[in-house]
């Protein structure tokens, strides 16, 4: 051990320091405060002996620096003192004093109290070393978190994202991932608690979003999903705050759903408009299966509208006279902006001022930022992108009919199955974005027109959207009678295949008879079947309506990438 | 009547210090020296803290060689000067002077 004695009477420091070396330790000596403190910085001794009254510098003084400068390290301060009075003594502990020796000396006494201060010194090292490890096992870990959890697509050049790096672990998630058909679905997510416990619920939560996502489930389906694998593995009292939402690029059109975490917003960037996500449902994994409500709301959302979700860390940082920075602050930065693309620098850069400089609180934030965008071309071309693997096993020359009744209609979506069935045709999978595009549109269209006979032009308007789809959920929950079959079949060519999609309702068609030629009746086409259908043509080779307009039949014809 | 130097005291300071222990007893003395100056000094010119500084580095230094009686008569200057009762500062100073003497000579003699 090496013990610094600062004591200015030289007979004093004489004595101390002999009976310390014959203890086997190793002495530095400073005749006054002045030079204690600069022995200190230059040796930087296990413990110091300081005596109260010395010139240049009083000992609790010196004490106090060697506390600043000494930081993490416990360096145990003991007071060499001949002040008797209980008070003077309970002094230098205040000023920061560990403990205090009493002149005259008394070898036992000082032998016994360094002992204690250098097991205590080894156990304050011992924990010093095993938090380091600790912090070293979560950053390698966390490497493998951020793989698992915020992978996909959140590079995409059309949203920006910041995760809180307040600790290694925290509750925070952000995902986003593209459905087969190049929509977007996005979740920010707040786990209650922090650090490990709260993160690991992240791995679950991010496998499923991811898997069903990419096969093509409805955000409904993912949300349900989620919920039921967290409520069974969370412990009571743990839960995930969230916002999801399924961003539509053909229909420009936004579903969300929110439970728990503070309001979001969708911001018009011409306007500097901003209309607010209330949160209505619980969060996820509190609800059982059967509990858990599905009640979105949709946005019509245009072009380069962006939708802004964010964590309590945002609104709830305090400054000085303990204020938060709250909801309204945060809605001014939007409305009083002056480049609607700087938005998100100029959010965190108010948060940043507001901030009490220098605490933790300062980085809490988490924050995502998506932008609505012309994505079609988009999705089509990074479906392209993906390298066909060579097949050996798969489907090739096929017939399939899936046919959905009323009960079926109501709870399930079909459309992931069936883009699943022909996933498993050879050679086909490069494509399946443009196919699950096709049957997801033939299918809205047979259900929603066909079926529920709702009328696509009422989507032309803001409320009109929201009222097209209270009607379809009112008329789906209403619907008894009917069906919708899909006739799938496939034949190889020499140099790909032919896939046949047939769509057929159970409603009265729209009397494809009377308006005969599509072309000449464009609009009662398009507001019968909706925007989409004009889309489809594009995707494919042959789009044929069977009166009286209840049935579609497309050809796909593809060759081997 | 208590000693002027507690004897046993200095004998395990002797057995601690071995060789060092003459640079001890010289080191000491020049430094009482030097403290019994200044409060001589303080009382003449009524600089009280100044005596209650250099009577409190003495009284811990005697009290560390077993001069009992006088870090018990420094530690009542240092006390009269904190509290501010300064009328027998002066009769205190003269006992402090003879009792080191007392001291110096006990300690100058071969032990």
């Amino acid at each position: 051990m090496r013990l610094l004695i600062a004591e200015d009477t030289p007979s004093d420091r004489l004595i101390l320091a002999n009976l310390i070396k014959r203890l086997g330790h190793e002495v530095i000596l400073a005749v006054d405060g002045k030079e204690a403190v600069e022995q200190f910085i230059e040796h930087s001794p296990d413990i110091v002996l300081l005596d109260v009254m010395m010139p240049f510098k009083h000992g609790t003084q010196v004490a106090k620096e060697i506390r600043q400068i000494a930081g993490e390290d416990l360096v145990p301060i003991i007071f060499l003192t001949s002040l008797n009075e209980a008070s003077d003594l309970a002094e230098c502990l205040e000023a920061g004093g560990d403990d205090f020796l009493s002149k005259p000396y008394n070898t036992v006494i000082i032998k016994a109290k360094i002992m204690a201060f250098s097991r205590m010194r080894r156990l304050h090292k011992e924990i010093q070393g095993q938090r380091e490890h600790l912090v070293q096992e979560q950053i390698a870990a966390k490497g493998i978190f951020d793989k698992i959890a915020h992978y996909g697509v959140l590079n995409s050049p059309n949203i920006r994202y910041l995760i809180s790096p307040k600790a290694i672990f925290n509750g925070d998630v952000v995902l986003a991932a593209r459905h087969p058909n190049g929509d977007l679905l996005v979740l920010l997510g707040d786990f209650t608690g922090h650090g490990l416990p709260a993160a690991i619920g992240a791995l679950p939560l991010a496998e499923v979003f991811h898997g069903m996502v990419s096969k093509g489930f409805a955000l409904e389906d993912v949300l349900r999903e989620v919920n039921a694998k967290l409520k069974s593995i969370l412990p009571v009292g743990v839960f995930c705050c969230a916002t999801a939402a399924h961003l539509g690029f053909r229909n420009r059109s936004i579903e969300v759903w929110a439970g728990g975490l503070p309001e979001g917003v969708i911001y018009n960037t011409r306007n500097k408009s901003v209309k607010k996500i209330h949160s209505q449902h619980l969060p996820l994994g509190i609800l059982s299966a059967a509990q858990f409500k599905y009640q979105p709301v949709y946005f019509e959302m245009d072009n380069d509208d962006v939708i802004y979700l964010w964590s309590d860390g945002i609104i709830e940082t305090v400054n000085a006279q303990q204020e938060m920075f709250g909801f309204e602050r945060l809605l001014n930065v939007f409305t009083q902006s002056c480049n609607a693309n700087t938005v998100f620098d100029e959010i965190l850069q108010h948060v940043d001022d507001f901030a009490v400089e220098g605490t933790e609180q300062a980085d809490d934030h988490t924050l995502i930022a998506v932008k609505m965008q012309d994505a079609p071309s988009m999705a089509l071309k990074q479906a392209l992108l993906v390298k066909p693997k060579v097949v050996h096993r798969g489907l090739a020359d096929c017939t399939m009919t899936c046919e959905l009744g009323v009960e079926s209609l109501k709870s399930f979506d079909p459309v992931p199955l069936v883009t699943h069935l022909i996933f498993q045709i050879m050679g086909l999978k490069p494509y399946v974005n443009t196919l699950n595009t096709i049957l997801a549109e033939l299918y809205s269209n047979a259900l929603e027109h066909g079926l529920l006979h709702l009328d696509s032009a009422l989507k032309n308007s803001a409320q009109g959207f929201a009222k097209y789809y209270a009607l379809r959920h009112e008329r789906l929950t209403e619907l008894t009678e009917g069906f919708i079959r899909f006739d799938i079949k496939h034949e190889p060519t020499d140099n790909g295949g032919r896939l046949t999609l047939q769509v057929t309702d159970s409603g009265q068609g729209f009397q494809v008879a009377q308006t005969n030629l599509v072309n000449e009746n464009q609009n009662s086409l398009i507001n019968y079947h909706g925007r989409g259908i004009r889309l489809i043509e594009t995707l494919c080779q042959r789009l044929e309506f069977i009166p009286p307009g209840n049935s579609v039949i497309v050809e796909f014809n593809w060759s081997w990438l | 009547m208590t000693p002027h130097i507690d004897t046993e005291q200095l004998a395990e300071l002797k057995e601690v210090l071995e060789d060092e222990f003459g640079v001890l007893i010289s080191t000491y003395l020049t430094d009482a020296k030097f403290r019994l100056q200044l409060i001589q000094n303080g009382i003449n010119s009524q600089d009280y803290e100044a005596v209650r500084l250099a009577a409190h580095s003495l009284k811990g230094a005697s009290a560390n060689l077993g001069a009992v009686i006088l870090a018990q008569l420094c530690e009542k200057l240092e006390h009269d000067c904190k509290v501010g009762e300064y009328g027998q500062l002066a009769c205190l100073g003269e006992k402090i002077q003879q009792e080191f003497i007392s001291v110096r000579d006990l300690l100058a003699s071969p032990q």
